[in-house]
């Protein structure tokens, strides 16, 4: 979806990576004045997938909070009690370092759900493996040398690399491999690129 | 009283049998009758005499050479790191001279921590310090007193500082002192001749103190002579082209000739290029011909200056990193490949030989192709007019403004209407309005009104009336981050085996696989892998490799050189041909005036043609190739009002070029009014991106106002968590805080540096008086074609949509993908 999520409709669940919630406010406690309405329009986004599409279960593919706590995580608290009819689940990425977290929110390392194995990084698995972490985007060159790096879901395979959801990330280019698949999000639209 | 000292130095001079010149001791009188001002004068004049002495002198006037405090007397304040270390000495020897115990210090980015400790327990006398390390000072906490016994400040090189951020920083730090010493410091600059001293002078001195300043001038002059390398056969010579390599038959023979040779190339790649090729034509070169170019280690650099120094060297083949500094005596010849751009800096260049007063300079211009070849004879007549560029001096800085409020606020804080007052009579600020600096003070504490929340932001405290800095870390943070030289993207290149070498821009690294060859600093390398932010290299045998490519660095053609071109162009027209080179392009001009015409100076000249390509029309307004940038999209978008039609835009110095499938029609147009200043701006936002370039120059302003934090020196790793890239700011600050003076500060950068507006309004006014001519011709003429084959070619995006955008790129590469 060009919200850079997917839906896995047989499963009815959303699947987004990195939100980076609490980066604007781990921003501005070092001196770097960041809105942290930023991450409302996060969370308001997830929130009309959720009216959407409807799912039983959110899985958050890491990266889900940038820093320790500070206000924008209580946001996010008070946000998934709202949508307590949704089971949210967060694969631990690498910036998740708070120690406590609520029942609300089913944390793990990673996770199987045949045929997908779910990581924060790409690991290497006897199931297909879905990750984030990297923020993939694919460069496109026109012929005027004008230049277009787009956020973009990586399909190889033996794996797939999602897009960073938060508004608040920045975007790693990437070199596919041969026969690899890649849809990037440009507008409203996700586009295949190769 | 000041005559007996002024004898002291009279003295010295005739120990040495040297003759002070007139306008040193025109300096050293206003000087000690504690006068502050300009002086004007070249390198390698003197000039470091005419105002370091008075400063030993007014010492004497009133102490024993061995009374000597612990007390800052006099900052040397220069641009340059690599010349403060000569400077420094050569103030030290006359201090030793007199037997003056003074202590001479050096305080730049390489400066050691246990100097600075030692400078910081027992202040030396003298200071030769960088602007930046000059704001590092300020954020000290006992600067007022390290600073309040100053007696003068002395500006080495101000033409290189006025128009920069730099200049601006030293602004502030001189209003700063000003008050520490109750106004009783004396302030000088040094500049070379540019076309506005007047302006530099009141920029320097301030608004408070620019009226009771005098100018001296020096009467020094240099000669210079210019001689173009002619090709010799003009029909072979490319009509197109910046390389210039053509000519190596005739600028190897120069190189041998001279005892050593500058060899200055317009950009870094192209030293790369033009190292390689005389290195090739003259093997026997090897071991004593080098590079010196910005991206290349700072230590490498050292070794060749020092190397130049000692006349081990027969050619530097170098960038305008070498067009100011120390003088390299050894130089008797200078060269320069390709159009200057500018008058002043070609000046400059010719001014590195020749040291000795008197002695002639002499600079060989070499040509890249047929036309550059009118701004060798373009160049030289303005040289022999004595005619300069001007400098313009920047203002309302506020992500300077910003910086230098927090690098207060880390050193013991400051109350605001008293800095306001300073920083209103410095030229950059006097204009500043009260909202401004309101905002300027929110920003620092509570990061800006629409921020919302202010809870967790921490930078600057207002602490009953004074803004100051509790937190540590940030205060750390924030020394470690000042200054206004913001560099590219860069990657650190490095042997496997360890050797820094220097630094190439990430975009040219993603775009090779391992094991793939570049050129280097002179030597071919293998890329390895990229590890912590350095690329790992190894050295290459192979022959062959790519040359990065380093963004910025073209300037557009200056105005004045401009009009010295149309004037050589209009007596060209008239049948008129006395210079060497115009009469060497004869032929060409001819031919120019049998297909089309050759424009006089009331004429605009558009040409219209039809190649496979499509409909080409080609305009020569001869205004540099950012003015042509804007020219064009503007001339397309009002153009693309009247009928459907999308343009592809190309543009060099002297022209731009609009490029179309479908038949243009350019006569209606006309009629029109294309030229029209009626809705200018209006106009130009709609045809020109000018989001996407301010989002470029968002990315300095943000660094310098410590938005964005390049990162602890050797720990990279431990900042990453704050590093955001300019473009995701740029972005959120849009959304959510649209008042953001930043993101303004940006904008109007991009209006007045990056699209010249005065120079704009200047050319319309000129088109708008000028008789139009078209001609349509059977081929592109000799003015056309570089143009047509100009690399700077950009599509024009009009109105579309991303998704269109993406379709239509995405065919061309589907296209291209075929093709391979």
């Amino acid at each position: 979806m060009p919200e850079k999520g997917i839906f896995w409709q047989k499963r009815n669940t959303i699947i987004i990576s990195d939100l980076h919630l609490g980066k604007a406010g781990h921003f501005r406690k070092h001196g770097i004045p960041v809105s942290g309405k930023i991450h409302y329009t996060d969370l308001k986004i997830l929130e009309s997938l959720l009216h959407e599409y409807k799912p039983i279960r959110v899985i958050l593919l890491g990266d889900l909070f940038h820093s320790l706590k500070n206000k924008e995580w209580d946001d996010f608290l008070r946000f998934i009690k709202v949508f307590d009819m949704v089971d949210f689940t967060l694969v631990k990425g690498n910036h998740d370092v708070i120690d406590e977290y609520p029942n609300e929110l089913e944390v793990v390392d990673s996770l199987d759900l045949n045929p997908f194995n779910f990581t924060h990084k790409r690991e290497n698995s006897s199931l297909y493996n879905i990750s984030g972490h990297v923020h993939p985007g694919f460069r496109i060159r026109g012929m005027a040398r004008e230049g277009l790096t787009l956020p973009c879901f990586h399909f190889s395979e033996s794996f797939a690399v999602m897009p960073a959801f938060g508004q608040f990330t920045g975007i790693k280019k990437i070199r596919p491999s041969e026969g690899d698949k890649i849809f990037g999000i440009a507008d409203d639209n996700v586009v295949e690129l190769i | 009283m000041s005559d007996g000292v002024i004898q002291i130095a009279k003295n010295w001079f005739k120990e040495r049998n040297w003759k002070p010149f007139s306008f040193q001791i025109e300096t050293w009188e206003a000087y000690l009758a504690g006068k502050g001002g300009l002086l004007n004068a070249p390198t390698g004049s003197g000039k470091t005499y005419a105002l370091w002495i008075p400063c030993v002198l007014e010492f004497l006037k009133e102490n024993r050479p061995h009374e000597v405090r612990p007390e800052v007397q006099v900052l040397w304040v220069t641009p340059l790191r690599a010349l403060a270390k000569d400077i420094r000495s050569a103030m030290q020897d006359f201090c030793d001279d007199l037997d003056v115990r003074w202590n001479v210090g050096l305080r730049t980015g390489d400066t050691t921590t246990s100097e600075r400790q030692k400078q910081k327990k027992s202040a030396p006398q003298a200071l030769v310090i960088t602007p930046e390390s000059l704001h590092i000072l300020l954020s000290q906490s006992d600067y007022p007193n390290y600073l309040k016994n100053i007696k003068s400040i002395i500006v080495d090189e101000w033409h290189e500082l006025i128009g920069t951020k730099r200049g601006v920083a030293t602004e502030l730090a001189i209003s700063r002192i000003k008050k520490l010493t109750n106004s009783t410091v004396k302030i000088w600059g040094i500049s070379a001749t540019i076309g506005n001293l007047p302006q530099a002078k009141r920029v320097l001195l301030g608004e408070d103190y620019y009226k009771n300043a005098v100018s001296v001038h020096s009467n020094v002059d240099k000669k210079i002579s210019v001689e173009s390398v002619l090709p010799e056969d003009i029909v072979d010579f490319p009509w197109a082209g910046h390389l210039g390599t053509k000519l190596l038959d005739k600028v190897v023979p120069i190189i041998k000739k001279s005892e050593t040779t500058l060899l200055f190339t317009n950009t870094r790649s192209q030293t790369e290029l033009w190292y390689q090729a005389v290195l090739k034509e003259a093997p026997e070169l090897a071991g004593v011909i080098a590079m010196h170019h910005g991206s290349m280690d700072h230590n490498i650099r050292g070794w060749v200056e020092d190397a130049l120094h000692e006349g081990k060297l027969k050619c530097v083949v170098c960038t305008s990193s070498l067009d100011l500094g120390v003088d390299f005596r050894p130089v008797d010849t200078v060269i320069q490949i390709g159009g200057p751009k500018g008058v002043s800096r070609f000046q400059q260049r010719a001014g590195r030989s020749g040291h000795r007063p008197g002695e002639e300079s002499k600079i060989h211009f070499v040509p890249t192709n047929t036309l550059e070849l009118i701004e060798g004879a373009a160049l030289r007549d303005a040289v022999a007019a004595g005619k300069f560029e001007q400098r313009k001096p920047l203002e309302k800085c506020l992500d300077v403004l910003v910086q230098y409020l927090v690098t207060l606020s880390v050193s013991g804080g400051f109350r605001p209407l008293e800095i306001l007052e300073e920083i209103k009579g410095t030229y950059c600020y006097r204009l500043l309005t009260s909202s401004e600096w309101n905002w300027a003070l929110e920003f620092i504490t509570t990061g800006g009104s629409s921020l919302g929340e202010y809870d967790e932001f921490a930078r600057v405290y207002n602490d009953d009336g004074i803004y100051k800095i509790i937190n540590n870390r940030t205060a750390q943070r924030h020394k470690l981050s000042i200054g206004t030289i913001v560099g590219d993207p860069a990657l650190s290149v490095k042997f496997l085996s360890g050797g820094h070498l220097g630094t190439v821009e990430e975009s040219f690294i993603s775009r090779l696989n391992p094991g793939d060859t570049f050129w280097f600093a002179g030597q071919n390398l293998e890329f390895a892998m990229i590890k912590d932010m350095t690329v790992m290299v190894k050295k290459s045998k192979r022959k062959s490799g790519l040359t990065p490519q380093w963004g910025g660095g073209r300037l557009p053609l200056s105005s004045l050189l401009a009009d010295q071109i149309r004037n050589k162009l209009e007596l060209a027209k008239n049948g008129i041909y006395e210079d060497v080179e115009l009469i060497a392009i004869k032929p060409i001009l001819d031919l120019q005036t049998k297909w089309s015409i050759i424009p006089d100076k009331n004429t605009l000249l558009i040409e219209k043609v039809e190649t496979e390509m499509g409909n080409h029309l080609f305009f020569y307004p001869f205004q540099g190739m950012f003015v042509h940038e804007v020219l064009a999209s503007l001339v397309a978008y009002r153009m693309s009002k009247l009928q459907k039609i999308t343009f592809s835009i190309s543009m060099n110095d002297y022209g731009f070029e609009l490029l179309s499938d479908r038949d243009i029609a350019i006569e209606e147009a006309l009629e029109l009014d294309l030229f029209s200043e009626e809705n200018l701006m209006d106009d130009i936002n709609q045809s020109i991106n000018k989001t996407e370039m301010a989002q470029r120059k968002f990315r300095d302003v943000a660094t310098i106002a410590g938005l964005i934090f390049q990162g602890y020196p050797g720990k990279n790793v431990n900042a990453r968590h704050l590093q955001a890239n300019s473009g995701i700011l740029f972005r959120v600050f849009q959304t959510y805080d649209e008042d953001n003076l930043l993101i303004k500060q940006s904008m109007d950068e991009v209006m007045t540096l990056q699209l010249e507006q005065s120079r704009l309004m200047e050319a319309l006014r000129q088109i708008n008086s000028q008789k139009i001519v078209l001609q349509e011709t059977a081929k592109p003429t000799p003015f056309a074609f570089p143009i047509l084959v100009s690399v700077l070619r950009r599509e024009n995006l009009s109105s579309e949509q991303i998704t269109d955008r993406l379709i239509k790129m995405q065919l061309q590469l589907e296209r291209s993908l075929g093709e391979a």
